[in-house]
């Protein structure tokens, strides 16, 4: 449940931080227009998606990545991106190019005709992000992209994703807080429904303790903005 | 062909295929001798098929619409990357293909599952391409391709498998009792045509029997695809509308469930008022006739039926072999008729032939009966068993006046105490065992039942006779049993010395 939380977003990479249950996927499933809150608006690219028509219209320039998500493990890469293309609208000839690009950007090219379930768990999450971005949307979502992926491939994600922000609007729902701090232009903390942080990565850092000298300053700030609220993140949620 | 596939997954597709084909293949080994040696016999007759083509599907409508959902939850759920119901986009095309796709596919598993029973009946019986009923059989597991299909999509989950089993299996069942034939009063067509419901229901009315000549009704099978399209239709709408609604609101569950179902309810109703009938019965014919050697008995079938023609004859030559030549010189005969195709449309009319037909058949003379006709009139409902074909034979041929008080209180006997008693015995399993030495010439044949009650040494000795044992005793002694001058030792000396 999300409360009092009001939020404009540019282009950038705008990184969503929060505990579980704090509202993330709430906000998520609210920006890719799948929940209808319970009052106020939401415009996404200029559609106003509470309207039909306007719903319609934000769903073409968005691209979104779930937490986990199912692909045609059969069929081979190039022909995943293609059909995802194609069913956002792209001609089936069009959606050719369309996927050269988004396996280009994810580094993907040389794998194209490999079939989805021979792939890494790392490079079946390529797949899925090529599948967000082949259509080219203004507004990316993405909920923890880097799950499962290697350094490098980490580096290569957060690096596509810095550059597609330049034009765009990037939205990184993680708990890998060092992802955020290499490309995020703004970082969003929720717990509890509520909005606890709306500034920049240094900000975050800016809350570090200075007896938490194990983490990095924007883990701590993080951990120092939780303990305010009394909930400090598990291990499990994995803050690197 | 994998893209063809696009987005239903090709490993899948080929589990889900093969599946779906397993059922009507299995149907068509079991009741049509596919792969057996002596096939040719054993072979249904054309209308058989027709009829069967109409049902074969039942266990492929579940495996359908389980295919549908599971299609759609790993193409069009919210987790799906491919096609979810968050993208822009064409939601109709995005929805329409894989739907029209998935449906084409179920339509053709039923096809490559029937084709063994096609080829096997087309060879034996010169039939024609029973396409009329076929295409009424492919409809049904497409419409539950759709279904599924919008189940997993509004479900959004593998949980819609559950009432992707559910949902065609009631409907099978349901359109299964609702046509469970009842024998019709009277001698004339049209007999009772199940339910008006039938021709929107998955099974069709099978009550009307195989009936040779008889043919699906061009419209109802046009109206069946068309209620197919309107499945489709609803089942693309009930998907978009689910994209199209926001999740965990009431209307995105109750709006396409509104839409999947009330959308073909309503057209199916509308179909059902205007009581179409679904097959078309066959117009007078000439039949076919073929006369056993040396005894008066004759078998007619209608020119389609010639599969069950040639299995009748081997019946019959069987049957008349019991009876020696001269013990059936001088009687009138019987003339079998074959199949529902022989009964008449209006009363008074006594059989459905031309006129060349009934002059043929009267030349024949002789008692005519006619057989093989499932459960169609009370005048021939009697004698739908081989049993009692013989029986009535039995009756033609043996005429055991001096035996018939005693086959009265056959079962209160308890032992065999002179020749009317024998006579009675013999006579009274004696249809029993025809049937049985007739179905074993084709490889068939089961226990035998209608023993009397007598008990003894000459009692036991027959009925513990082989068929063979029997049918050779009952042939030299035939004229002694229709005069009651078989005496139980006679019995003993004539059957123990086999034992």
């Amino acid at each position: 449940m999300l409360s009092d939380v009001s939020l404009s977003f540019g282009n950038g990479v705008y990184g969503l931080l929060g505990p579980n249950g704090a509202g993330k996927t709430t906000l998520l499933n609210i920006v890719t227009t799948l929940s209808r809150p319970s009052s106020g608006d939401v415009k996404i690219a200029g559609a106003h998606v509470l309207t039909s028509s306007g719903r319609r219209r934000a769903r073409s320039r968005i691209g979104y990545l779930p937490q986990s998500f199912e692909l045609m493990d059969a069929s081979s890469l190039m022909r995943n991106v293609r059909y995802a293309a194609w069913a956002r609208g792209l001609s089936w000839s069009a959606s050719c190019d369309a996927a050269v690009w988004a396996m280009e950007q994810v580094g993907l090219s040389g794998e194209s005709h490999r079939p989805v379930r021979s792939l890494s768990g790392g490079m079946r999450q390529r797949v899925g992000i090529a599948c967000a971005i082949v259509a080219r949307p203004d507004v990316l979502v993405l909920d923890e992209p880097t799950v499962g992926l290697d350094p490098v491939q980490r580096i290569e994600v957060r690096r596509f994703l810095d550059a597609y922000a330049d034009s765009h609007t990037v939205l990184v729902s993680t708990h890998l807080v060092e992802d955020l701090a290499a490309i995020a232009d703004r970082v969003l903390v929720l717990n509890h429904g509520h909005l606890l942080l709306d500034g920049h990565m240094d900000d975050l850092a800016a809350l570090a303790s200075p007896e938490d000298s194990m983490a990095s300053p924007w883990e701590s700030g993080y951990r120092q903005l939780l303990k305010g609220t009394g909930h400090l993140p598990s291990d499990q949620e994995g803050v690197s | 062909m994998v893209r063809l596939l696009n987005p239903l997954s090709p490993i899948s597709s080929l589990v889900f295929f093969l599946s779906m084909m397993a059922y009507p293949a299995a149907l068509s080994v079991r009741n049509y001798g596919v792969g057996r040696p002596d096939a040719s016999l054993r072979v249904l007759p054309n209308a058989a098929l027709q009829l069967d083509l109409t049902w074969m599907h039942l266990v492929t409508d579940v495996i359908a619409c389980m295919f549908g959902a599971w299609s759609a939850w790993k193409a069009c759920s919210p987790r799906s990357m491919i096609a979810p119901p968050w993208i822009g986009g064409s939601a109709v095309r995005r929805y329409s293909a894989p739907v029209l796709k998935g449906a084409a596919l179920c339509s053709l598993a039923y096809v490559a599952g029937c084709l063994p029973a096609i080829v096997q009946t087309l060879q034996s019986t010169g039939g024609s391409v029973p396409l009329g009923a076929l295409l009424m059989g492919m409809a049904v597991p497409a419409a539950m391709f759709a279904l599924g299909y919008a189940l997993g999509a509004i479900m959004g989950s593998r949980w819609s498998m559950v009432p992707a089993t559910l949902l065609p299996a009631i409907l099978c069942w349901g359109s299964v009792v609702l046509l469970i034939p009842r024998v019709p009063k009277g001698d004339v067509f049209p007999r009772m045509w199940g339910s008006a419901l039938s021709v929107v229901m998955p099974v069709m009315d099978t009550g009307i029997g195989a009936e040779p000549g008889l043919r699906i009704n061009p419209s109802a099978v046009a109206v069946r695809w068309i209620l197919v399209a309107v499945v489709l239709a609803a089942s693309t709408g009930a998907c978009i509308l689910t994209a199209h609604r926001w999740r965990r609101s009431l209307s995105w569950i109750v709006a396409p469930l509104v839409v999947l179902l009330l959308v073909p309810t309503a057209a199916g109703g509308l179909v059902a008022m205007s009581s179409l009938a679904e097959w078309r019965r066959s117009v007078p014919f000439t039949p076919v006739c073929k006369s056993i050697d040396g005894v008066p008995l004759s078998v007619c079938a209608h020119p389609d039926d010639d599969a069950q023609l040639r299995r009748y004859m081997r019946y019959m030559q069987s049957v008349a072999s019991w009876f020696p030549k001269d013990s059936v010189e001088g009687r009138s005969g019987l003339v079998l008729l074959l199949g529902n195709a022989f009964t008449p449309t209006t009363h008074g009319q006594a059989w459905n032939l031309t006129g060349q037909g009934l002059a043929e058949l009267r030349q024949l003379g002789g008692k005519k009966i006619q057989v093989m006709t499932d459960t169609v009139t009370e005048r021939t409902g009697r004698y739908s068993d081989l049993a009692d074909v013989t029986e009535a034979i039995v009756e033609e041929f043996i005429h055991a006046d001096c035996a018939a008080t005693a086959l009265k209180n056959v079962y209160k006997q308890r032992t065999l105490d002179g020749g009317a008693s024998v006579s009675a015995f013999v006579l009274e399993q004696l249809p029993q065992r025809m049937r049985e030495t007739a179905y074993q010439s084709l490889g068939g044949g089961s226990a035998i039942s209608g023993l009397g009650s007598a008990r003894g040494p000459a009692a036991d000795l027959l009925n513990d006779a082989t068929n063979e044992e029997f049918h050779a005793y009952v042939r030299r002694n035939l004229s002694d049993i229709e005069r009651c001058t078989v005496t139980p030792s006679d019995v003993i000396n004539g059957l123990g010395k086999n034992h």
